[in-house]
Order: structure tokens, then C-alpha cells, then sequence
């Protein structure tokens, strides 16, 4: 089977399809206040959620969990700043970005194998869960200094030329996108190694 | 004039519409139910004074049913027709079940777990929804009157299956549900509305058969579930079949030599053996065998395999949600199994942070659903107002070549969720699909619950790959999936069927209501007329309020358009036809889609204009 995940998949009002920087009322930016967000959340969910709507038509039911799921939706694409970023950079490019697309710099590739390996030989270390923490710092630290570079080059994403800054920077997010899912495996790794996988 | 429904005063200004709202909490051992009276949430007692029934039913020759407590007393008696711990075959299938450990004659019907029983096969839904039934009596006989809605209790980390087995017994019960609410986040609701106090709170919850945790976060009104983990097979009743295992062995017995009958007052020797050792450090007790001895020493360490399964379920909850356990404000224990000393004293030292279990800990999720229950019905005052949010505990997926699995909403997402995948179709002229969901971690279907197969037909036949078909997968606020597809270049809805893997499709559920009604001497169809102007009614008075609230949303035309459904629907709900009543209901439903559209995008905007929508209407 061949398939594509697409974040957003609602029908019903037009305004559910506005941006998710729209939907919380925020402008679309790189640099963002968490209690702020979380606030806005909040006082969405009050007016939107299942909850708030129980006695309420089934029209009006309907609504409520398209519109909470979409809140929902936009909270999460705006909290994790990887997401945030891919949403501007669709946003100034005007068309989706593809994360998944492997094109990337040979340098970053040849990082990619030297991580794994380092991966494989933690296993084998005595302290391999102190080491595992090692990784994951070094990893976490690569991705702060792409986000601070992606946050540089957003600032110009409304410049004439933002739509070909925006193409550019999805390439910094491919790279990005690699060191979370990396960061997930370590993650994977650590709870299996505390004997806390799920089962 | 109220702005919205979510605006209306709190408090009815009229004590005799007041709603009769209710919480189930619908154990493995027992079940209760609690109301909301004056303000206070307390739960009801039975005619001899008893707040805790039982879950447990006897099935007679002649139909009729027996509950609660006299069932237990009968078990040795007629071990074949006395059913307990149903909980634990709910939304399970035939091969999902010890069937070893169990009395009962089992037998395959669909897949689904089944009983013979002297008055024929009955499903742990049908069970659950005897217990249900009498609750639902009691508080009817309580509070006067038929209820207008309940909100059950389910562990949260049941899967859908589960969940829909739930739901299907209070329908089967002819219980108007409202939420399908997690035990532990109830809990936490009756304990955070108890405190008043904000924070980062984790819920251990040890029931008779389910093992649940969350971590939540209170603050400014809001409850968000921030993580959720559980083991929906493991509960108190484990730790009795360890005392009796290990008092078997002392004699050189095992469980499967045993008659039905013997089993059962073993477990209850030892259940009371554990129930004892919460107050002393060892226990004599006269059992089928001469005396049994028991110290605690003994018990914990015939038992620690099952508190370190806890453990790591809890761990991983606090890992799942980046949380240090010194970022706790509390622990709050939560079931009856945790009167245990050993698993107060696990918390404790693994996650140094008070623990609080002032509120009994049988009853509070009971309480707890019931604060839910009449919120839900729109009871509340200024001053009493909270928002749930919950999310969903185990990933959903779908099946993908090679027997992996493609997450498509993973667990711990906040819920209502919607997410959607496309496919195409990989033959020429392809007009139909399938598709596999399942529910779980592991990468491996085999490893997963399989929910329900789906098949799409009427897709265009175009060639290969040309094809795009979009999978919707919802998750509601009770945690409950649809799926819904199209396909996106023809704009066709391919129709689905839904086979589920562990469940009753909507043609058993109409027997099993006939067959409850035969035997009650009710008729099915005053029964389905009945809910039909119930729910027209509901309608009605929604419509109406909100029309009352907000016509200058709509021009001329439009709210005379509503007024014209409204009033087919109120004539027709004057009759006895109730397929034409369902009919209009959607009909007035159909008109009404773009004035709630309308309100609601009103009320976003108002949320955000930091204006509260409860500050407008004063």
C-alpha cells in the first residue's frame, strides 16, 4: 500500500481550515510564548470541546469535535517547534513541505552513519544508559543550533524573495526532522533498556 | 439572555427541572452509582443501606436474573450460573481468555467470549448491563424519576473494543450515556475539586481486575491528562490467586484439580486473608483444607512480581509525559486493591511526593463521574466550572504490507483527534479496498488488538496508483474511533463496512433489546418511540435555545427554513410513528448545520477576543 499521511482532514466550516497560527490568533512566527499558547488553548477548549456542547444540537455536537479536534491539531503543530517551523515554511512557500524527501547534504549523511554507530556501541558499554544520555545530548544540541538557524532565516520569510528563503529552509527541516526521529529511537531504546517498553 | 449554551446560568432557576444526572462506576467486583445533590456528590445506597453491588449475576431457568450480593452467597452453590468478573471479557475475544482459571462453560459465538448459562449464552455486555439495569433502578427510585444521563466509568487504558462493549451494556440497559470517562481521571476531578489545589498530580488505580495510571495537570479550571498507562488485565483479583496458588502448593494441590465450587471459596478465603492483612501483620483463617496461615512477609513476596508490573507501567507513564516524579504535587491512590500496605509504601518511596487516599477510595470514581455527569447536563454555577481533557491510551494504526503496523494517532494524543491517511489502489480498475486497524505499541500486527476490518467499495475504477482515497480516523471524546473514506479525485464516498473483530454489530445489539424486552413483557417498538421524542424533544429545546440566543446570526429565509423543521418535528413527535420522528430529527439536524457552524465560529473568536463567554452573558 502506498500512502501519505496529511495532517488535516476535516470537513465543515472554512475557518477549521485556516492556518494554525489563525486558529489560536497568533502571529505566525518563529519564536512563540508557551504559557501564551497554552492559555489560548485553554480558552478554545472551554468553547469548543464535546463537553461545553452535551445538550446542545447534534448540528452543534458535530461542531464541537471538529472543532476540538482541529484546536487539538493546531495546539500540537504549534508547540513542537519542528512542526511550527514546517508550517511556516508552508506557509511563505505556499505549498506543502515534504519532510520525508531524503535529499540531504553529504556531510549531514556521513553524521547520520557516525550516530548510528555510536548507537550500536552503546550497547555494548557497561554504563550504557549514561552514555545513552551522552547521545542524546550531543543529538538535542545539533537540533537547538538548527532551530536557531531556522529561526534567523524565518525572520525574512516576509521579504519579496521569502517564498525561495522558505524553500531553502525546509531543507535545514529534513535534516531537523532526522535528529527527532533519532531522538524517538533513542528514547525507544532507553525505555527497553529500564524494562519500561510498552507492551 | 444567554449567549450560547455553554453560557447559561449554572443553577436552574427551577428546582423541578433540575436533571437527574448520574455516575457509574461499573467494577470488576463492584459497581456503584453517585449523584449530585445541593451541590454535593455522594453515592446511593440500596434498600439495606449498601452502596457497593456486587458485579455479579445469576441466570435462572426461567430468565430471570438475580444480582449483587446474594449471587456471591449462591456461587458455591450453582458455580455455573453465577458470574463474576465479567468486566474482564468485555470487547474480548474467545482465544483472548484464560479460560483455565474460570468455572465457567465457554463457548465460541462470534469470536466473542460467551457463557452457557441455564437461561442460554450471554456476552459479558449483556452481564454488565443487568448490573447497569439495577443501578440505574436505584437511582431512579432515589431521585424520583427516569434519568436524563449518565457518565460511565471506564480504565483508561481500555482499548476501543472495550469501550464499545461498555457503551453497548448501558444501551442494552437504556441508559442515556454522555461520557465515557476514565476511572483515574475521575478521581482526579473528585479529588481536584475537593483540594482546590493546582498542580502535576499522578493517579495510581488498582481496581478488582484493571491496573491504571495518569498524570495529570490541574490549573485555572482545566484538568489535561497528560500521559496514561495501564494493564487491563491485572487487579486485586490477582493477588488472591497468589495467596491461593501458594496455599495449594504448601498442600501439595493446584487449581486445576479442583471443582468448580472448591475454586471459588478458595479465592474467597483468600480474598479475605488480603483484606485482613491490611490491619494485621498475619492471619489464621479456617478454609476447605483445615486452617491457612499467612503473614504479611509471605504475602509481599508472593506477590512483588505483580506490584514491580505497576511500577514500570507508572515509570513509563512519567517518561511518556517528561516528567521527574520530584515535579509531582501529589499521588492519589485510587481503588479498592490499594488499602494493600506494600503498594502505599512502593509509592512513596519511589516517587517521594505526599500521597493522598482520604477520599474512599471504592467510591471516588463513582463521585467523581458524577460532578462530570452534571456538568455535562449543564448544572453547574460561575463558580463551579472545570474542562476535561483527556486523551487516547494505546496507538491506533493500520496494517501495512508485510504484517507492520503504521501508526496513525499515537497514544497519550489529546482527544477529540482527527487524523487522516491517503492510499491508492495499486491494480487497474481496483474498485474496492480493505483495510486493517488495530490498537497497540508493538510493530507487529500479531502483536496488536485487531478492532475491525473495513472495506471501501465504489472507488472509480482508474488505473493504478491514479486513485486517491483519504481514510478519516476519528477518535470522539469517549475514545471511541470511526473511520470514514473518499475518494479524493472522483469525490466519491466509498462506502465502508465495518467488520469488528471483538464486538456486536448493531443487528445482535437489536435482538439482545428484543430478547431483554420479551422477557421484561415490554414492547420493543413503545420502547423505540419512547427515545425517539426524548431525543425530538432534546432537539427541539436545543434548537430553540439557540435560536433564542442568536437569530440575527441568520437572515429571514434561513430561520424560517429551521422554524419549518421544528415544527414537522414537534407534530410528528405528537404521533407514534418513530421511524418518521428519527427522519425529521435528521431533517431539523440537516437545516441546522450552518446556525451552529455560525455559532461556533462566533464563539472562537470570542474565546480568543479574551473576553470569556461566561463574563458576556452577565
Amino acid at each position: 500500500m502506498n500512502h501519505s499521511i496529511s495532517e488535516l482532514a476535516l470537513t465543515g466550516s472554512p475557518q477549521l481550515y485556516r492556518h494554525s497560527f489563525e486558529i489560536f490568533g497568533l502571529k505566525p512566527q518563529f519564536e512563540l510564548d508557551k504559557s501564551q499558547l497554552t492559555e489560548r488553548f485553554h480558552q478554545l477548549m472551554h468553547a469548543v470541546h464535546p463537553d461545553r456542547h452535551a445538550g446542545a444540537s447534534d448540528a452543534e455536537r458535530r461542531q464541537a469535535m471538529q472543532w476540538a479536534s482541529r484546536v487539538n491539531q493546531a495546539y500540537r503543530e504549534l508547540l513542537k517547534p519542528l512542526l511550527r517551523a514546517k508550517l511556516l515554511c508552508e506557509i511563505a512557500a505556499a505549498a506543502p513541505v515534504d519532510l520525508l524527501k531524503t535529499a540531504m547534504p553529504a556531510s549531514f549523511l556521513m553524521q547520520q552513519m557516525q550516530w548510528r554507530e555510536d548507537l550500536e556501541a552503546i550497547a555494548e558499554h557497561v554504563d550504557r544508559l549514561n552514555e545513552l544520555d551522552v547521545l542524546e545530548s550531543r543529538l538535542k544540541q545539533t537540533e537547538q543550533e538548527l532551530a536557531a538557524q531556522f529561526a534567523q532565516i524565518s525572520l525574512a520569510f516576509d521579504k519579496p524573495d521569502g517564498r525561495e528563503r522558505a524553500t531553502l529552509a525546509a531543507d535545514l527541516l529534513r535534516q531537523w526532522m532526522f535528529i527527532e526521529k533519532f531522538l524517538d529511537d533513542i528514547e525507544q531504546q532507553r525505555m527497553q533498556w529500564l524494562e519500561v517498553l510498552p507492551s | 439572555m444567554a449567549l450560547l449554551q455553554i453560557s447559561e446560568p449554572g443553577e436552574s432557576p427551577d428546582p423541578h427541572q433540575l436533571k437527574r444526572a448520574v455516575g457509574i462506576d461499573l467494577g470488576t467486583t463492584h459497581s456503584l452509582i453517585a449523584t449530585v445533590r445541593s451541590g454535593i456528590a455522594q453515592c446511593l445506597s440500596d434498600h439495606d443501606g449498601e452502596v457497593l453491588l456486587p458485579s455479579a449475576v445469576q441466570y435462572h431457568k426461567d430468565f430471570t436474573v438475580s444480582l449483587g450480593r446474594k449471587v456471591i452467597e449462591r456461587r458455591s452453590i450453582d458455580p455455573l450460573n453465577c458470574l463474576l468478573s465479567f468486566k474482564r471479557w468485555m470487547g474480548r475475544g474467545h482465544k483472548d481468555v484464560d479460560r483455565s482459571a474460570s468455572p465457567y462453560r465457554f463457548i465460541e459465538r462470534d469470536g466473542l467470549v460467551t457463557i452457557e448459562t441455564a437461561a442460554g449464552p450471554k456476552t459479558a455486555v449483556e452481564m454488565s448491563a443487568e448490573v447497569l439495569r439495577a443501578l440505574a433502578l436505584r437511582a431512579q427510585e432515589s431521585l424520583g424519576g427516569e434519568l436524563d444521563g449518565a457518565v460511565i466509568t471506564v480504565p483508561a487504558y481500555f482499548d476501543d473494543a472495550q469501550r464499545q462493549a461498555t457503551k453497548d451494556a448501558a444501551t442494552l440497559a437504556g441508559i442515556k450515556v454522555l461520557r465515557l470517562l476514565n476511572e483515574p481521571t475521575a478521581a482526579a476531578i473528585a479529588y481536584g475539586l475537593d483540594q482546590g489545589e493546582e498542580g502535576l498530580f499522578l493517579v495510581y488505580d488498582l481496581g478488582g481486575g484493571t491496573f491504571d495510571v495518569s498524570l495529570l495537570r490541574f490549573s485555572r479550571g482545566v484538568f489535561e491528562v497528560l500521559s496514561t498507562g495501564g494493564d487491563s488485565a491485572l487487579g486485586g483479583d490477582d493477588f488472591d490467586a497468589r495467596i491461593v496458588q501458594a496455599w495449594l502448593s504448601d498442600a501439595g494441590l493446584s487449581m486445576d484439580t479442583l471443582e468448580p465450587s472448591q475454586r471459588h471459596q478458595w479465592l474467597m478465603l483468600a480474598k479475605q486473608a488480603k483484606e485482613q492483612l491490611t490491619e494485621q501483620e498475619a492471619v489464621s483463617l479456617e478454609g476447605p483444607a483445615g486452617i491457612q496461615y499467612l503473614d504479611r512477609s509471605r504475602f509481599e513476596s508472593i506477590t512483588k512480581s505483580l506490584l514491580d508490573k505497576t511500577l514500570v507501567v507508572l515509570r513509563r507513564a512519567l517518561r511518556d509525559a517528561s516528567v521527574d516524579p520530584g515535579e509531582l504535587s501529589a499521588a492519589i491512590l485510587v481503588g479498592g486493591a490499594t488499602r494493600m500496605p506494600q503498594i502505599r509504601r512502593a509509592i512513596e518511596s519511589l516517587l517521594e511526593c505526599p500521597v493522598y487516599s482520604h477520599l474512599n477510595p471504592d467510591e471516588v470514581v463513582a463521585i467523581g463521574a458524577a460532578l462530570q455527569a452534571n456538568l455535562l447536563l449543564g448544572q453547574r454555577s460561575a463558580s463551579d466550572d472545570w474542562l476535561l481533557l483527556d486523551v487516547i491510551p494505546l496507538s491506533l494504526g493500520i496494517e501495512t504490507m508485510g504484517g507492520l503496523i503504521e501508526k496513525i494517532i499515537p497514544r497519550n494524543t489529546t482527544i477529540p483527534v482527527s487524523r487522516a491517511q491517503e492510499f491508492t489502489t495499486f491494480k487497474d480498475g481496483q474498485t474496492a479496498m480493505s483495510l486493517h486497524v488495530v490498537q497497540g505499541e508493538r510493530e507487529l500486527v500479531t502483536d496488536c488488538r485487531s478492532l475491525a476490518r473495513f472495506e471501501l467499495r465504489g472507488l472509480p475504477p482508474l488505473s493504478a496508483g491514479a486513485a486517491r482515497i483519504r481514510v478519516n480516523f476519528q477518535v470522539d471524546a469517549d475514545g471511541l474511533l470511526s473511520v470514514s473514506a473518499q475518494e479524493l479525485s472522483s469525490g466519491v464516498h466509498a462506502s465502508t463496512v465495518v467488520k469488528p473483530s471483538y464486538g456486536l454489530g448493531d443487528e445482535e445489539i437489536t435482538r439482545m433489546l428484543r430478547d431483554g424486552v420479551d422477557h421484561a413483557n415490554l414492547d420493543m417498538q413503545l420502547r423505540a418511540l419512547k427515545e425517539q421524542q426524548v431525543e425530538a424533544d432534546r432537539m427541539l429545546l436545543a434548537v430553540e435555545a439557540a435560536l433564542e440566543a442568536d437569530a440575527t446570526l441568520l437572515s429571514a429565509e434561513e430561520q424560517h427554513a429551521i422554524r419549518c423543521a421544528m415544527d414537522r418535528l414537534r407534530s410528528l413527535a405528537a404521533q407514534s410513528d418513530h421511524h418518521a420522528i428519527r427522519h425529521a430529527i435528521h431533517a431539523l439536524s440537516h437545516q441546522t448545520d450552518n446556525f451552529a457552524s455560525l455559532r461556533m465560529n462566533r464563539a472562537v473568536s470570542q474565546a480568543l477576543s479574551g473576553r470569556r463567554v461566561d463574563e458576556l452573558a452577565s
